[in-house]
């Protein structure tokens, strides 16, 4: 496999001015100002392969900005080195330009007034594309993103979903190798954001485009990507394959119940999350009780309706990695 | 270069979205043409020239230096708002100049600003105090002055906007500029007016090539004022586009990163 990124030992450090309350220190800031350091990024390693889809993700504040604006030239790295597509990006970031794309969710790169299809052209110059050939590629995506309809709508008048469309439809204009997405399916309603995320699986298989995710969205997560790569504090504190962090990281199931009479169970391992008239949730721990015991004990002692088993959800895995601190980090994706 | 007039053309007509409100705005002017007219009709009771002006001149020299200072865009705030919240940082990951997008951006909105100023300039202005003799003729150059002098002002709002990675509120900074324009450019008052020593000092200064020049050439034209009008300009924008470059070639090491 070809690797299009590679970061070893990334480190940035922010000298942050502190102000203290009050008119007298505000004053003694201005003689004798005081700074502290943060260390946004401490010794950052990866490596993702081409056609990758990889989810970068993490809590507020753990430096998941500040290493995208590394990787892609815009911030200057303290030390360690990045290769992206071969480059070193922020020596040749107007080169790399034009090999990536980006997608910030909370920053559009169309214009507000004009129509898509006038950003569109605009892109297609920026890019130095060809007039003929941009204006094949703007069909075919159009034709692929299902934007053909508001292509001549001004942007301030197409809904939050329709521009979303169109914002990953501009950031593919010019064929990049590697497509970075912040937050692409913010405020978006579930139906759109399942569309978005066809769309941009669609150009993961069809093109061989390799994604870096950044999102808070667990179904994001979930349903686009199929490695993690979490940072918190600075450090990676996770990184392998989605499947892993599901099935791997907790050891825990949720069982859900439907019974004829109220629950009788009462086991070291299992937590009774809720219980509502003849219904109960509970969760288990496989560290402490083998599942099969508990689903035994349950349908021994109890007239079982129904029961369902099912993994805890995505967010809460996400949110006991973030807990845990970068002494328990795990790298099981290739390196 | 394709791309930044693009870039131009879209800021133009980006500009013109909302018609009315776009037209409302040179209301102002009408009203500052109307105090002036009064005002300059005082001073020259009794006297036909004042300083090699008269009053028709007086105030048609006023409508141009004025068109500079309407038409001039938000670039500031733009910049200062993109540096602080860091979102510059979304504008680099694509190829092209920051300070070059934003130049033509700006340009592009002042020329589509300036052509209602110019008619709504020329319109009350006759009415006030009679038509220019030999407008025509010098609008074709003094456009382009006045143009020089747009790039002028854009170049200054650029320069100080790009202030914002190292200070964090630029606007005063500005304010200063906008001063300076307004007394030593000869915003109000032809430089003429001034007393012989300041008069000789402010026709050099950047600032008069960003009012006085392009003014002086449409009311009263010579080609000798249009080539020191145009050479002046030229090596200021000369000079500010290197400021503007030097700025952010060192700015953007202090891009900071927001959010995450």
């Amino acid at each position: 496999m070809e690797a299009v990124l590679e970061v070893k030992g990334l480190t940035k450090t922010f000298r942050v001015r502190e102000k203290a309350e009050g008119f007298a220190a505000s004053v003694r800031g201005l003689l004798r100002p005081t700074w502290k350091s943060v260390h946004a990024v401490d010794g950052i390693e990866l490596t993702v392969e081409r056609g990758e889809m990889l989810a970068f993700i993490g809590p507020n504040g753990a430096g998941k900005s500040t290493t995208i604006k590394l990787i892609t030239g815009i911030l200057y790295p303290d030390s360690g080195s990045i290769r992206v597509l071969g480059m070193d990006p922020h020596r040749l970031r107007r080169k790399l330009a034009y090999r990536i794309g980006t997608v910030f969710g909370q920053k559009s790169q169309l214009w507000f007034h004009l129509p898509p299809m006038d950003s569109f052209l605009l892109l297609a110059d920026i890019y130095d594309m060809d007039p003929a050939e941009a204006k094949k590629r703007i069909g075919f995506l159009t034709e692929v993103f299902g934007i053909e309809e508001y292509l001549k709508t001004p942007v301030r008048k197409l809904s939050l979903g329709e521009r979303v469309r169109c914002e990953v439809a501009a950031s593919l204009l010019h064929k990049p190798e590697i497509l970075f997405l912040d937050e692409p399916t913010i405020g978006l309603d579930v139906l759109v954001k399942q569309s978005i995320r066809d769309l941009i699986q669609r150009v993961n298989q069809e093109d061989r485009v390799t994604v870096f995710l950044t999102s808070h969205d667990a179904g994001d997560i979930e349903k686009i990507c199929r490695r993690a790569v979490v940072i918190n504090h600075g450090h990676v504190v996770w990184d392998d394959t989605i499947k892993a962090m599901k099935y791997s990281f907790l050891r825990r199931k949720v069982i859900d119940l439907r019974l004829e009479a109220p629950l009788n169970l009462a086991l070291d391992g299992v937590e009774v999350l809720k219980t509502k008239n003849y219904s109960a949730k509970l969760e288990v721990d496989l560290s402490k009780i083998p599942l099969d015991d508990v689903v035994g004990r349950i349908m021994r002692d109890n007239k079982v309706q129904d029961i369902t088993i099912s993994n805890p959800p995505m967010e809460e895995i996400i949110s006991q990695i973030y807990r845990q601190g970068p002494g328990n980090a795990r790298q099981g994706a290739p390196q | 270069m394709r791309k930044y007039f693009r870039i131009l053309r879209y800021a133009a007509r980006d500009q013109v979205a909302y018609l009315p409100a776009f037209l409302a705005r040179n209301l102002f002017f009408v009203i500052i043409l109307f105090i002036f007219s009064s005002l300059w009709k005082v001073i020259y009771a009794g006297q036909s020239l004042i300083a090699g002006f008269s009053v028709v001149q007086a105030l048609w020299y006023l409508t141009f230096t004025e068109t500079v200072e309407l038409s001039k865009s938000r670039l500031l705030t733009r910049i200062q708002g993109e540096v602080k919240d860091g979102s510059l940082a979304v504008t680099m990951t694509r190829p092209y100049s920051y300070p070059l997008s934003h130049f033509f951006h700006a340009m592009g909105e002042s020329m589509v600003r300036l052509l209602p100023i110019l008619a709504v300039g020329f319109l009350f202005a006759t009415l006030f105090v009679g038509p220019l003799p030999g407008y025509f003729k010098a609008l074709p150059f003094g456009l382009i002055l006045l143009l020089c002098g747009m790039a002028l002002d854009t170049l200054w709002l650029l320069c100080i906007g790009l202030l914002a990675f190292w200070s964090e509120e630029v606007s005063p900074y500005y304010w200063i500029i906008q001063k300076l324009i307004f007394i030593l450019g000869g915003l109000f008052i032809p430089i003429d007016m001034f007393p012989d020593w300041l008069s000789g000092i402010a026709r050099t200064l950047p600032f008069a090539f960003s009012a006085y020049w392009p003014a002086y050439t449409m009311v009263s034209f010579s080609w000798r004022a249009f080539f020191t009008g145009l050479a002046g300009a030229a090596c200021y924008i000369g000079a500010l586009s290197a400021v503007a470059a030097l700025l952010f070639g060192l700015g953007k090491r202090r891009v900071h990163a927001q959010g995450g």
